[in-house]
């Protein structure tokens, strides 16, 4: 009696052990982020995309789709690509994907989700799909605007202190040359005096 | 007969003294340099401000007819105030050097020499009073434009920062030149 409620209870966690095995799932975390502290019309803006593999295993065939976010006539692909294709991401391991983009339009911009898709396991070929974090309504400035705003202009600065000058000197040095001229007159007389 | 030629000169040069009128060639001094001092921050605020002439040429002539006009009114009313006073300064000074120029003149007498000394020190105290008001004036102009338009009115939109700078300087350099004693 005691032996088979031994092997009962044996079988039993040994099956759970190998049910846990196969409902064992890794799951991807997306992030989607710019890195750009002020997105600015015809300059680039960096959008980072970061994988976490959260679980205990690998996943396969790791597709990531983010065209339909930035689309040809309004975007400019520089560098990178907006669908990426990994054959692997290993379990507890993180994976950044950097594009850069040039944005041709200003104004209000919406970026929405990127779609992740992946197989949990080599022979199980069921795709599972996940979407990113979404950056949301994004203001792009004009160029015009943002040297408005960041530009040194020192060259202008300089031009604007060489036109504006002479209208401030030149009076202030006319106007000293006779003050100084009348009251040396004067102290020269004071001295003069004294000195008698 | 010499008393007949020297009456209307003594009237003339007290009117000129106590005038509050500029002569025209005063004026066009002061009119031409309100119109440049008027038109020079243009520069910045086309450059810096990126305030398209093209875009905003209303806007820019209004503001520098307006500041033109006043600054005008500004010189004026400073060297109106200021002659007096360089007057008073200069007195004895002057008052030595035209005895200097008639020390050797024996045939002058005393009213020809307080003739002269009163036109030359009405010509001291308008050179002055014309220099140092124009100085004044454009230094205060354009350091009230700098801050009022770069750190005050710095985060509005360029019609606003440039209408509120350009008519609050304008006001701020008139009022002060008529408030001054």
């Amino acid at each position: 009696m005691f032996y088979k409620i031994t092997l009962l209870i044996f079988s039993l966690i040994i099956s759970g052990i190998f049910c846990q095995t196969d409902d064992e799932e890794s799951f991807l975390f997306v992030t989607k982020q710019t890195v750009n502290r002020f997105i600015v019309q015809d300059k680039e803006l960096t959008i980072k995309y970061s994988l976490y593999n959260s679980g205990p295993t690998t996943v396969f065939n790791v597709n990531l789709n983010d065209i339909h976010s930035f689309p040809q006539d309004q975007f400019e692909l520089l560098v990178g690509t907006l669908n990426p294709k990994w054959e692997r991401i290993n379990a507890d391991t993180n994976l950044t994907h950097v594009v850069v983009l040039k944005p041709k339009q200003s104004g209000i911009s919406n970026s929405t989700h990127a779609v992740v898709t992946y197989q949990k396991s080599e022979k199980n070929a069921e795709i599972q799909k996940t979407y990113s974090s979404e950056i949301g309504d994004v203001y792009i400035m004009t160029s015009r605007e943002y040297d408005r705003r960041f530009s040194s202009h020192i060259i202008d600065w300089i031009l604007f202190t060489a036109m504006a000058s002479p209208c401030i000197v030149f009076p202030f040095f006319l106007w000293f040359k006779s003050k100084s001229k009348y009251e040396l007159l004067v102290t020269k007389e004071k001295s003069a005096k004294k000195a008698q | 007969m010499s008393n007949q030629r020297s009456i209307p000169r003594d009237d003339d040069l007290l009117l000129q003294d106590f005038s509050r009128n500029v002569t025209n060639k005063a004026w066009a001094l002061f009119f031409g340099n309100a119109a440049i001092v008027s038109a020079i921050p243009l520069w910045l605020f086309w450059r810096i401000h990126q305030m398209e002439i093209t875009s905003y040429f209303i806007h820019f002539i209004i503001g520098t007819a307006i500041s033109t006009y006043f600054l005008n009114s500004a010189y004026q009313n400073m060297k109106f105030i200021l002659k007096h006073k360089i007057a008073q300064k200069r007195e004895e000074a002057i008052n030595r050097e035209i005895t200097k120029l008639f020390a050797n003149d024996k045939n002058a007498n005393k009213k020809d020499k307080d003739d002269r000394i009163l036109a030359r020190k009405n010509e001291v105290a308008d050179f002055e009073a014309t220099t140092f008001s124009i100085f004044y004036n454009n230094a205060f102009y354009l350091v009230c434009l700098i801050v009022l338009s770069f750190f005050v009115f710095k985060n509005f939109s360029p019609t606003v920062n440039y209408l509120f700078s350009v008519g609050l300087s304008t006001a701020m350099v008139f009022l002060f030149s008529t408030g001054e004693k």
